[in-house]
């Protein structure tokens, strides 16, 4: 029983990890470009 | 000093991949992986010396002796390149690696798959832009910089250069993502951050500094690429557009690289003076806020790089104050590693005497950044070996050094084997003298007008300049004494103690010795004396 919940729990904070990689991951290209894309429009 | 460590069942002790491909190539476990990433910045720390060695010996003395103006530019460039983007940086991501899950008590990182694609990406961006090397046109010459016009006027080496850029930063970007969620998310119950070791918070906030400023060099080298291939006029003055502009751009990402590289760095002296002083850290808390400060001001700082090149007195100033306060949490951090020494029971094993070297060179390194940071004297120490001085103390005394001392730190830990202190302090005490002589001259020759990224000077600046090569030739065997000190020590050392220094506290000293390839498949349940920095309430 014990094991299960602590499997669960790690699945859980796996599950929560990809969220945050994922929002992380969208700042990142959104930080590409703005840069890119403030350059390009400014011409 | 209890040792008593938490019994961690780990269940897998043996079940390593077999097999070279399965072990190393599809590895998905962060040990290994930040072997790989250790072993990959040897590597390129190699070829960087290499690239420096052709530098050096061109300069010993005055006038061309041995390769073409245009050759040593694309050696100047290449080496900058090479030393920042595939050593200093992968080294402190494989320590990362090594070190956070380890600390945090978590079983690995959080996203594995995307761990090894974060390292296998960097040896096909490093293919690309050695190879330049070999193709008509040669490598690179423009500096590390890459400041247009001059450095999309060479051969398709830009091109070459610029993917491999991307690639670099697609890199560090995925691994900024996994240890920011491995640390946010993968922690054992109990770990706060607050309570969390100092080098754990380096990177925390490394990985957000990577994440903000990558994708802004990648914007940079994309339009670079674009100016040159497709016809656009970012950085092009008679097509409209601004070649100030990218220094803007490239510093803005330039200088939060630079605490990029140093901040881990922090980090580790931060776990060292604390274990050989056998005092909790003096000040966590305050560590970590001047962590998070420097990182701040290291977005509003840039245009201290490019005060020569016009801008309004205004920008000036603001840069400069701005600039001036990074002295106040870099001081912090100084007064603090210093008060975690005074009173304490102090031993000068080898990680402990490249961590008090890291305070005392690193600081030098700050003192010449605040030179640097006086407009008028900047007007003349611009683009002088003043500067070259300056950032050689701050990445090779400081980062490099933090590097050394954290491989001798926790070399045991990984190996499960002791090194031979006498030879690791002989190499310490050979690298802290020929690294001054190598760098140390560079200040007086830069005071005196000497402009950098040149193959010849005026026979004025000859006798330092030989000085400073003598220095780097005995710096040229430092590489081959680690190695066979840790070659040896892998052979034939000593066993290592699960608590292999008697004042180191944290999760990782928990854990026998070599860690096993699985640690904290089960959380560990925490107590204070396990914390690397003890109760922090008082």
């Amino acid at each position: 029983m014990k094991q299960t919940s602590v499997k669960s729990d790690s699945e859980q904070r796996r599950a929560a990890a990809r969220r945050t990689a994922w929002i992380v991951a969208i700042v990142a290209v959104a930080i590409y470009l703005l840069f890119f894309l403030s350059q390009g429009l400014s011409h | 000093m209890t040792t008593h460590a938490v019994a961690h069942h780990d269940d897998h002790h043996d079940d390593k991949p077999h097999g070279f491909l399965h072990r190393w190539v599809f590895s998905t476990n962060h040990k290994d992986i930040g072997t790989l990433y250790l072993v990959f910045s040897f590597i390129m720390v190699c070829v960087g010396a290499a690239f420096s060695g052709v530098i050096r010996t061109e300069l010993m003395k005055p006038g061309l002796q041995f390769v073409q103006p245009y050759f040593f530019n694309e050696m100047t460039t290449m080496h900058g390149l090479v030393m920042i983007f595939g050593a200093i940086m992968p080294s402190f991501v494989g320590l990362a690696n090594w070190m956070i899950p380890m600390m945090i008590g978590a079983p690995d990182m959080a996203l594995p798959r995307m761990n090894n694609w974060s390292f296998w990406i960097l040896p096909f961006a490093f293919f690309l832009l050695l190879s330049t090397l070999f193709i008509p046109g040669g490598a690179p010459a423009g500096g590390w910089t890459m400041y247009p016009p001059l450095s999309i006027q060479g051969g398709d080496s830009v091109a070459l250069m610029v993917f491999a850029i991307h690639l670099m930063g697609i890199s560090s970007i995925m691994g900024s993502i996994n240890i920011i969620a491995t640390i946010l998310n993968m922690r054992a119950p109990g770990m706060d951050l607050l309570k969390m070791p100092v080098f754990v918070w380096s990177w925390l906030i490394t990985a957000f500094l990577l994440i903000a400023v990558m994708p802004v060099l990648a914007g940079a080298v994309t339009m670079l690429l674009t100016d040159r291939y497709f016809g656009t006029s970012f950085f092009n003055a008679a097509g409209g557009g601004d070649p100030v502009m990218y220094q803007h751009i490239f510093w803005f990402f330039g200088h939060p690289e630079v605490y990029i590289m140093i901040l881990p760095g922090f980090g580790i002296i931060s776990e060292i003076i604390p274990t050989f002083s056998r005092k909790p850290l003096f000040g966590y808390q305050a560590m970590v806020y001047a962590l998070a400060s420097i990182a701040f001001l290291s977005f509003i700082v840039w245009g201290h790089h490019m005060f020569t090149v016009g801008m309004p007195l205004g920008g000036e100033l603001y840069f400069m104050y701005a600039t001036m306060l990074i002295a106040i949490p870099t001081g912090v951090k100084v007064f603090n590693w210093v008060s975690t020494m005074w009173g304490g029971s102090l031993t000068f094993e080898t990680p402990m005497l490249w961590a008090i070297s890291f305070v005392v060179l690193f600081t030098i390194g700050g003192f010449s950044g605040v030179m640097l940071a006086l407009v008028p004297a900047d007007f003349q120490y611009q683009d002088t070996y003043f500067v070259v001085a300056h950032f050689h103390y701050v990445l090779v005394t400081g980062a490099l050094f933090a590097i050394i001392a954290a491989i001798y730190y926790w070399w045991p830990k990984w190996t499960g084997r002791m090194y031979n202190e006498t030879w690791a302090k002989f190499h310490f005490w050979w690298t802290m003298v020929f690294v001054n002589v190598l760098f140390f001259p560079q200040h007086f020759l830069g005071l005196a007008g000497m402009p950098r990224r040149i193959p010849d000077y005026n026979v004025a600046f000859a006798d330092w300049n030989f000085v400073s090569t003598i220095g780097a030739y005995g710096m040229y065997l430092t590489p081959f004494m680690f190695f066979f000190i840790l070659w040896h020590s892998k052979r034939h050392g000593a066993p290592a103690a699960a608590r292999a220094w008697e004042g180191a506290h944290g999760l990782e000293w928990t854990v026998p010795s070599p860690a096993p390839f699985h640690t904290f498949a089960t959380p560990p349940v925490i107590r204070d004396e396990d914390l690397a920095h003890g109760d922090i309430s008082h």
